[in-house]
């Protein structure tokens, strides 16, 4: 399976690490680094702080992972470790895809209400703000949550779950609003939890049942690629006189 | 067999890859630019990011099919250990290759500081760049606090022609202020091909995924310095 190709390398080339500017040595990097990592002020703060950027980032899988005590040998010591890892190799292995460099396109999954999984792609979200800056307008159909205040531009803040039906969780205390652009329409869309990254292959998306119109097709059987072009240029949703 | 090129007088050049964001490339730099500068270079390649050990596995597959050569891979569990084993392997090695933790711990902070040069993958995501601020406030304090940091984002997944590649850049120079290199990689399967085969592009039929990996040595030779030696 495995044809490895000559390498180019030969003993004619080498690498000489002649260092041109003075640097400091590895030993006082060394001496430099144990002590920034040790006085870690920002480790202790975030703890105790929880800002919208770590929120984020949770939401996003940047979480820490729990931690596991292993043996610091170098590999392959252990038996046991290389047991492990040889499994870790397999699974990697197995994790080969048939990804085409140009079918897939990178969306942003995230959920509505209780349980749907929709998903926005990349080329047309341009930021999320927590959805406590939503300010609301009276008298505007309920499809519209509010206005949003983002870089000095008042948008239309839609709320995506009277558009869908989807189920309210009671549970969940704070949302997200999602700024999404197509041509020059930018509104934001109110969305629950920010699940993931991830890529859907468009040839490969199913049509939904009872399609209105907002929706791109499903992914995998189970999120819902939403057609961001058809939802902002709907006149129905009342973007630009809910503005004005 | 590549000739070994020990070196006694110089230390290790270090080159650390971090992002906090899981997913972004870390491993998949980690060991094709470690298994390129071996064919030229001798290099040790650190896994920190357990338990997953990406690279770790890599280069399991890699020494089973005895491709290791003048690589060695290794694991460090902590800063205090990764400390200790940057000290020992730097003696013994022309360069040392870090995949760090996606999370901002004591691990992470010493990457930054220790090496001399910091890759921070990051994919055409926004999620990426979000992750990437807080990395930049580290950043930040170290270089109050007089410590040297030499960072640069690399593109990875980089498609040139989209949109939300140049939206994503635009969205780096906005919200960070840091350095990139010119050198990236595409979005190429030929990267998952070889992450499962214990392989680096250069051992595998995607030209331009080698000569991707081939200008990013280069790059980084130039960026440290680095005078690459012809002898007869
Ligand atoms: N440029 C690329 N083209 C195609 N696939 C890629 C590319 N870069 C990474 N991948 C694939 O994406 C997955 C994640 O990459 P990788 O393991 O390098 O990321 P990581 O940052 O180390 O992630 P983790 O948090 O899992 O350690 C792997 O399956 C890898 O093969
Ligand atoms: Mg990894």
């Amino acid at each position: 399976m495995t044809k490895p190709k000559k390498g180019k390398q030969d003993s004619t080339q080498k690498i000489s690490a002649s260092i041109r500017k003075p640097s400091l040595s590895t030993s006082k990097k060394l001496d430099q680094a144990l002590e920034f990592a040790q006085r870690n002020e920002s480790l202790t703060s975030q703890s105790t702080t929880n800002t919208k950027q770590e929120k984020i980032n949770k939401h996003l899988g940047a979480h820490s992972k729990p931690q596991t005590i292993y043996a610091q040998s170098l590999i392959p010591n252990s038996s046991k470790e290389q047991a492990i890892l040889r499994q870790r190799a397999k699974l990697i292995a197995q994790k080969d895809t048939d990804q085409d460099e140009e079918i897939y396109e990178q969306y942003i999954r995230f959920k509505l209400g209780l349980t749907e999984l929709y998903g926005i792609p990349y080329q047309y979200a341009e930021k999320i703000l927590p959805a406590a800056k939503v300010t609301q307008v009276p008298c505007t159909p309920p499809i519209i949550a509010g206005i949003v205040n983002y870089r000095g531009e008042l948008l239309t803040v839609l709320d995506l779950k009277q558009i869908f039906g989807a189920k309210q969780d009671d549970n969940l205390n704070e949302s997200w609003i999602i700024i999404v652009k197509a041509g020059t329409a930018k509104a934001g869309l109110i969305i629950d939890e920010i699940e993931d990254n991830d890529e859907f292959v468009p040839a490969k998306l199913t049509s939904p049942l009872g399609n209105n119109g907002y929706i791109q097709g499903v992914h995998a059987g189970k999120v819902v690629i939403l057609n961001i072009g058809s939802i902002l240029t709907d006149s129905s949703l009342q973007i630009d006189e809910s503005v004005n | 067999m590549p000739t070994s090129t020990t070196n006694s007088e110089n230390e290790a050049k270090i080159i650390g890859i971090i992002q906090l964001k899981g997913g972004a490339g870390r491993s998949t730099i980690a060991t094709n630019l470690s298994a390129a500068l071996s064919q030229r270079a001798t290099v040790a390649l650190i896994d920190c990011d357990l338990p997953q050990g990406t690279s770790a596995s890599w280069g399991i597959l890699r020494d089973e099919n005895n491709h290791l050569g003048n690589l060695s891979v290794t694991t460090a569990l902590d800063h205090q250990a990764l400390i200790k084993k940057v000290q020992a392997l730097s003696r013994t090695h022309d360069f040392i290759i870090i995949d760090g933790p996606p999370r901002i711990a004591e691990m992470t902070r010493a990457i930054l500081v220790m090496s001399n040069l910091c890759l921070l993958p990051l994919g055409t995501s926004a999620a990426e760049v979000w992750a990437l601020s807080d990395l930049f406030a580290t950043i930040t304090e170290a270089k109050q606090k007089n410590i040297h940091i030499d960072a640069r984002v690399i593109w990875n997944r980089y498609r040139k022609q989209t949109r939300s590649a140049r939206e994503m850049i635009d969205a780096v120079h906005d919200e960070l202020d840091l350095p990139q290199l010119q050198s990236y990689l595409g979005f190429r399967v030929a990267y998952s091909d070889v992450l499962a085969r214990g392989l680096w592009v250069g051992e595998w039929h995607d030209p331009i995924a080698k000569k991707e990996i081939n200008a990013l040595v280069t790059e980084l030779l130039t960026v440290l310095g680095i005078n690459m030696v012809t002898e007869s």
